[in-house]
């Protein structure tokens, strides 16, 4: 296999580039410090109230963390969008299954789903407050809204891309419906919603902080407009960051989970 | 003589377009004995395939097809199919997909490991249990669908040019490993193929067809002595006789 062999020969000289990726990390934060008047006064270019510094945002999230609860926002923003990743998981694979077996009611809805799927969320989400109010359940049903669609469309998808001839095989074979499903239509099934996997994670987070921007108690997006709202600069820049690393933790975890169980497949997964 | 395994008589197979009625099979009429290789050859597009799903049963499962005549199979529940692409189920691994006929009859974890590994043997990728078929060359995938298809013993095997994407040398190698199946295992084989040089190597009796709609055209008995050899066997004189024949029949 000389494709995995290129792969182990570049992560042999890894550790280089994670030193050079530190320094050049270090050399911006630095730079970054020093032009807003972190390191001295008179050497000030920027503004730090618009452009914070390295410094300010760290001060910001020991107060975030240790001061205040933002711990307890975190899991509220991932409890709404992990809630609505498993309702869009469950309701996609059911309705996909019913869309690729009838073709009665696909050739009907075909054109619903993909209109609702074409409305932008931010524009839904002061009516989902309004049906929902503002508590937890209108975020989920903001991020079921998104990730709904990815898995309905990779279930529909798997079930149409299985090679007919290997329908065929398990025809000959005389395998029942329900052998043909747990052996041929799951694992297709399966193969597609968690090649979807990463992107519903991050639809899903999606969804939950546009429906903490347009009406929330609590949660990171409902963080973000309240230190807006008192212009405070530092603690959006860190509120930012903060999302940043939930979402890049959330995608390589759903790239592990993905690599690991799609090993037969022949794509490398990036 | 043999007992009958499969008879046909006058099958006609129609498929049901939005343009009308297209033709694929007209009236055509054979039979296979128990044990024998028939090798069916024919210009390409001239319902070989049709004539093999008609026997396989597949052509029930379609509703835009209109059969005729009478096709008999001796046990229609006990065949193996390997197809011109290999149909490999790709999320299983080597064995578990040349154990996949054991799995739907129920067979023990254990029984069906033991079975496919000794196939797995034969067929030389022994090593090669464990992989995924995107990790095999093309020769590699046809011989576990061969496999595939013998695993759970079934009494007739149909092939449909299962050598026809393999490079010529494969291709050589395949058709002796088809031919030392047949002679270990004595199934009943139906294979389909346009190499005329195939059709001569391996069949016992082949089956010529002419295109659209599909007829039997003719039909040769191959005297070449046995055991045969894809490259050995083309030094007969039978073998130039025959292929002499079959050309000019489908000229």
């Amino acid at each position: 296999m000389p494709r995995k062999a290129c792969i182990m020969k570049h992560s042999k000289n890894n550790w280089k580039f994670h030193i050079i990726r530190l320094i050049l990390l270090i050399a911006f934060l630095l730079l970054w410090e020093a032009l807003t008047g972190g390191l001295h006064p008179s050497f000030s270019l920027f503004d730090p109230f618009y452009s914070s510094s390295p410094s300010r945002i760290g001060y910001e999230l020991y107060i975030l963390f240790f001061r205040e609860s933002l711990l307890k926002d975190m899991f509220i923003t991932l409890g709404e969008a992990f809630a609505g990743l498993a309702l869009g998981m469950v309701s996609g694979v059911v309705l996909g299954l019913v869309f690729a077996y009838s073709k009665l009611i696909s050739l009907l809805f075909e054109p619903l789903m993909s209109a609702l799927n074409s409305i932008p969320r931010p524009a839904l989400a002061p009516l989902v407050i309004f049906w929902f109010g503002i508590g937890i359940f209108s975020k989920i049903f903001l991020a079921w809204s998104l990730t709904f669609f990815v898995i309905f469309y990779n279930t529909y998808l798997g079930i149409k891309s299985i090679d007919p001839d290997i329908l065929n095989v398990m025809r000959v074979m005389n395998a029942s419906k329900l052998q043909t499903i747990r052996m041929v239509i799951l694992p297709s099934v399966m193969s597609w919603i968690f090649a979807g996997l990463r992107l519903s994670v991050s639809y899903a987070l999606i969804g939950a902080i546009i429906g903490e921007f347009v009406g929330a108690t609590a949660g990171i997006g409902y963080q973000l407009i309240y230190a807006e709202g008192l212009l405070m600069s530092d603690r959006l820049y860190a509120l930012v960051l903060v999302i940043a690393v939930i979402g890049a933790s959330l995608a390589e975890i759903a790239k592990r989970i993905e690599s690991k169980l799609l090993r037969w497949k022949t794509e490398i997964i990036l | 003589m043999n007992a009958e395994c499969v008879s046909i008589e006058g099958l006609s197979v129609s498929y049901l377009s939005s343009t009308g009625r297209i033709e694929a099979l007209r009236d055509i009429s054979f039979k296979v004995y128990d044990g024998e290789l028939i090798t069916i050859v024919g210009p390409s597009g001239c319902g070989k395939t049709t004539l093999l799903n008609a026997i396989a049963g597949l052509l029930n499962f379609r509703n835009d097809v209109l059969i005729s005549g009478k096709i008999f199979v001796k046990n229609a529940k006990s065949i193996g199919y390997v197809f011109q692409r290999d149909a490999l189920l790709p999320w299983r691994t080597v064995i578990e997909n040349v154990a996949l006929g054991l799995e739907v009859r129920n067979f023990l974890k254990k029984k069906r490991k033991e079975i496919a590994l000794d196939l797995l043997k034969m067929i030389g990728l022994e090593d090669y249990g464990n992989k995924y078929p995107h990790e095999l060359s093309v020769g590699m995938r046809q011989r576990v669908a061969l496999a595939r298809a013998i695993a759970y013993d079934p009494e007739l095997i149909l092939m449909d040019e299962p050598l026809g994407s393999l490079d010529a040398q494969t291709r050589m190698t395949l058709q002796d490993e088809i031919l030392a199946i047949h002679k270990k295992t004595r199934k009943t084989m139906l294979m389909v193929t346009h190499d005329i040089a195939e059709a001569i190597i391996l069949g016992d009796r082949i089956l010529v067809m002419s295109g659209r709609p599909g007829t039997v055209k003719s039909e040769y008995i191959v005297k070449l002595p046995k055991p045969r050899s894809a490259f050995s066997s083309r030094l007969d004189p039978e073998f130039s006789r025959l292929y002499g024949l079959i050309l000019d029949d489908l000229k």
